[in-house]
């Protein structure tokens, strides 16, 4: 993994930049702090921070042309007017700043700067250097400061902004001076000219860098009219030039000053998708009150992107923006030892890989797949827990293993259709499988079955080389029974095989049944689209057309592809985050849940919400109570035992394993506590089977023992009683750690 | 808990447990802990309540660093 990588996935993230109106001034005020301080009435700080970035308030606040307000997002996103900044600004700038800041803290410099020109570019640049300390003089051809502006109809009060800032600078002021030739200005270490439009350029306009104002003399530099700068512009740009000039005067390099100030920025904007209107406040007078000015204020949005954050509860658990998390992930993959300060790896495991982040974003940030290309890293370099994703990777091997099923159409070797069911609805109900398969036969005039899990808990595993065999293996089965269309019923399986393996056709199973008359269990349902069916519109067209004729009428509620806390298999990684998640989708809607995806139902259905299934409807099934850990093992087999008995006339027997038979009293309270924490029966029955078999473990005078199994991942204790052939389960618990018996190290 | 565990004996040795010091790793990390365990086949008895507090707590502790 490189820093390239990894930065590629936040690259267009500008969250925590300056906003939009910012980018569009050319004095880079921070306006959201300015209307801020404005909001909240305080004027003088307002006008501290605004007198800081502007050479001249009164002489910028007079002539900008306001290119802030044409940037500002309640005008560019919302449509309305934009937050009249400049109505606002001449509030601040009527309070005024408490107290002047005072240059004398500074000792004066040697180096002397020579501005020719005493317009506002001019003065600009004599004030930004003699507020260094530069002694600077200004060569003015006219009789006094102004240039351009002295004509202006407010001259007055430029002049009383000129005297007040130049108040306690000592400035060398030349005017009815004329600069014929720079020979003139040999004693000078650097040279500012701004003489005007009309001003000599002594030919070094060719060549000109427009960003430094440096010139092919490398202790001169120009801006202002002779640039051809309007005299805010010019202004602005003196600003730069003087940082340039003092980089040149301290390093002999005007480069060191760039800045990065890409105007281009001005034009990104957040969406805003939960701002309420507010109506541009019209000042009664010809100016705004102080009360005006502060509702105003209020207007400003604060524009800062968050609209991933706002999308994820991951995001708002942990509070990282994108370009954090992207540092974290890089200097995680780089470092990943005990001194690590990233500490990333909670967050990394704990992302539901439903992509609603990167849907909300404008500029391509994926964070999902930041996250996924972290746990991809980590499993790589062997940092990472086994426990997070152990079980759901037993699963996988069992869908891949004992219980999928590879055939063309029954009587046939190939077939145009075949079913593909995925690992989790066979595993819910082996009669979801079941009854699909069969009117599949009808409408498709003969279907094929693959049975198998797409691959994706190796894929949120960060799995990589697991991931890749298992598609290979999905694209020889599918080729081997004449490359079918694919009937998925799982979301998650159609955005795995859309992704990687783009070759395979696909139609959603509900696009392809019919809607059964029945009575239906709730009047009104909520549909819960699975997140990674949020963006199929037919699909959730077709499940609303299933419920309706089933007689559902569909609340007015949207999941707006939020996921239900089963994607990226978070559960074990973050089981605080999990509850959250389930929990307020839960209580997202009153009606109970109509799902399309089994996981979302079991989610919901194990919280207590009602919830039924598109499938019950269609079928008239009545859920039954939520299937256990290893139920939905043996569910797969019952599916493809059916379907090999009905279609083939073949016989199956799934596997058996010697403690199957094992007859044991689990407490209600055990049992919950194994199926949150993903420990299947079967792992506690071979726990107590092989030290049975073995005479091992531990047992008290009372009878009761305590045994376990240490696994790939984890190990298993239990402790029970035996009573005659039954096993008395006391307790199930595990640990992560491995101990070390031999009692090295 | 100490006293409940005071009886136990390792089923496959016949002996009684003895408290002694056991070595855990995890992530990279190796820790220690005076635990029951047998004095001949030095098998370690892990209460629940080790496992589902100290135990968790170190293991969490661990993943997120």
């Amino acid at each position: 993994m490189t820093r390239e990588e990894v930065f590629a996935y936040t690259a267009g993230c500008y969250s925590g930049e300056p906003a939009s109106c910012t980018f569009a001034c050319p004095f880079r005020v921070d306006l959201r702090s300015v209307l801020k301080k404005a909001g909240r009435g305080r004027w003088n700080a307002a006008a501290k921070e605004l007198s800081a970035a502007l050479p001249f308030p009164a002489v910028v606040h007079a002539l900008c042309p306001r290119p802030c307000e044409g940037a500002c997002q309640r005008r560019t996103v919302l449509g309305e007017e934009p937050v009249a900044i400049g109505l606002i600004e001449a509030v601040c700038l009527r309070a005024g700043v408490k107290k002047e800041r005072a240059a004398y803290t500074l000792p004066p410099l040697p180096q002397r700067a020579a501005v020719v020109g005493a317009g506002p570019a001019g003065l600009a640049c004599a004030l930004a250097l003699g507020r260094k300390r530069y002694a600077v003089t200004v060569f003015e051809r006219a009789e006094g400061w102004g240039g351009s502006l002295r004509a202006h109809p407010q001259f007055a009060a430029f002049d009383a902004d000129f005297t007040q800032r130049f108040s306690s600078l000592e400035i060398n002021f030349q005017y009815t001076t004329t600069v014929a030739s720079l020979d003139e200005l040999a004693e000078y270490d650097a040279i500012f000219l701004a003489s005007g439009a009309d001003g000599a350029d002594f030919g070094l306009l060719a060549g000109w860098n427009a960003d430094l104002g440096s010139t092919a003399d490398p202790r001169v530099f120009l801006g202002g009219g002779l640039a051809g700068f309007s005299a805010v512009e010019g202004m602005a740009h003196a600003l730069q030039a003087a940082r340039a000039m003092e980089s040149y005067l301290q390093s002999g390099n005007p480069a060191y000053a760039g800045e990065d100030w890409d105007r281009s920025k001005c034009t990104r904007y957040a969406p805003h998708p939960d701002e309420p209107p507010l109506p541009h406040v019209v000042p009664a007078g010809e100016a705004y009150t102080e009360e005006e000015a502060q509702a105003e204020a209020g207007r400003c949005m604060q524009c800062d992107c968050e609209a991933c954050m706002g999308a994820c509860e991951l995001l708002q658990t942990y509070k990282k923006k994108p370009p954090r998390i992207a540092i974290d992930v890089a200097q995680d993959g780089q470092t990943r030892n005990s001194v690590s300060s990233a500490c990333i790896t909670r967050q990394t495991w704990s992302c539901s890989q439903c992509g609603r982040c990167a849907a909300q974003c404008g500029e391509g940030v994926d964070l999902q797949g930041l996250f996924a290309l972290s746990r991809r890293d980590r499993v790589a370099g062997g940092a990472y827990p086994p426990a997070f994703h152990g079980y759901r990777l037993q699963e996988l091997a069992h869908a891949a293993g004992p219980a999928s099923l590879v055939k063309p159409a029954p009587g046939r070797t190939e077939c145009r259709y075949a079913f593909f069911p995925g690992c989790r609805l066979g595993g819910a109900n082996p009669a979801y499988v079941e009854r699909s398969f069969a009117v599949l036969q009808e409408t498709l005039g003969g279907a094929g079955i693959l049975l198998n899990c797409c691959g994706v808990p190796a894929l949120w595993a960060g799995e990589e080389a697991r991931f890749q065999a298992h598609l290979e293996r999905l694209r020889a089965d599918w080729a081997s029974i004449g490359r079918p269309t694919l009937v998925y019923a799982c979301a998650a399986c159609r955005r795995t095989l859309a992704r990687f393996l783009p070759e395979i056709p696909l139609i959603s199973l509900y696009e392809l049944l019919a809607p059964a008359a029945g009575a239906p269990p709730f009047p009104e349902l909520a549909v819960f689209d699975p997140c990674a069916g949020a963006d199929l519109g037919e699909v959730k067209a077709a499940v609303r057309w299933l419920a309706a004729g089933s007689g559902i009428k569909p609340a007015d509620y949207d999941s707006d592809g939020k996921c239900c806390g089963f994607g990226g298999h978070m559960e074990l990684a973050n089981p605080a985050l999990y509850d959250a998640i389930a929990a307020h989708r839960c209580a997202g809607t009153e009606h109970p849940f109509l799902v399309w995806c089994v996981n979302c139902g079991e989610v919901f259905r194990a919280r207590g919400k009602d919830c039924v299934h598109i499938l019950d409807l269609v079928f008239g099934l009545s859920p039954g109570a939520l299937p256990t850990l290893d139920e939905k093992k043996t569910n797969h087999l019952k599916a493809k035992e059916a379907l090999l008995r009905m279609y083939w006339q073949e016989d199956f027997t799934a596997p058996q394993n010697p403690w199957d038979a094992l007859e044991v009293a689990l407490p209600p309270e055990v049992q919950e506590k194994m199926e949150r924490r993903l420990i299947p029966l079967s792992d506690v029955k071979e726990t107590i089977w092989r030290n049975e078999e073995a005479g091992e473990g531990f047992v008290n005078e009372a009878g009761d023992v305590v045994c376990r199994m240490a696994g790939p991942y984890l190990t298993c204790w239990v402790s029970y009683r035996r009573d005659g052939a039954i096993f008395r389960i006391a307790d199930v618990y595990a640990h992560r750690m491995h101990i070390r018996e031999d009692g090295e190290g | 808990m100490e006293q409940e565990l005071s009886g136990w004996m390792c089923r496959k040795c016949g002996k009684p447990l003895v408290k002694e010091k056991v070595v855990f790793d995890y992530l990279g990390h190796t820790f220690s802990e005076a635990l029951l365990r047998c004095p001949v086949c030095g098998r370690a008895l892990i209460p629940g309540d080790l496992a589902e507090g100290k135990m968790a707590e170190v293991e969490t502790m661990l993943e997120d660093k």
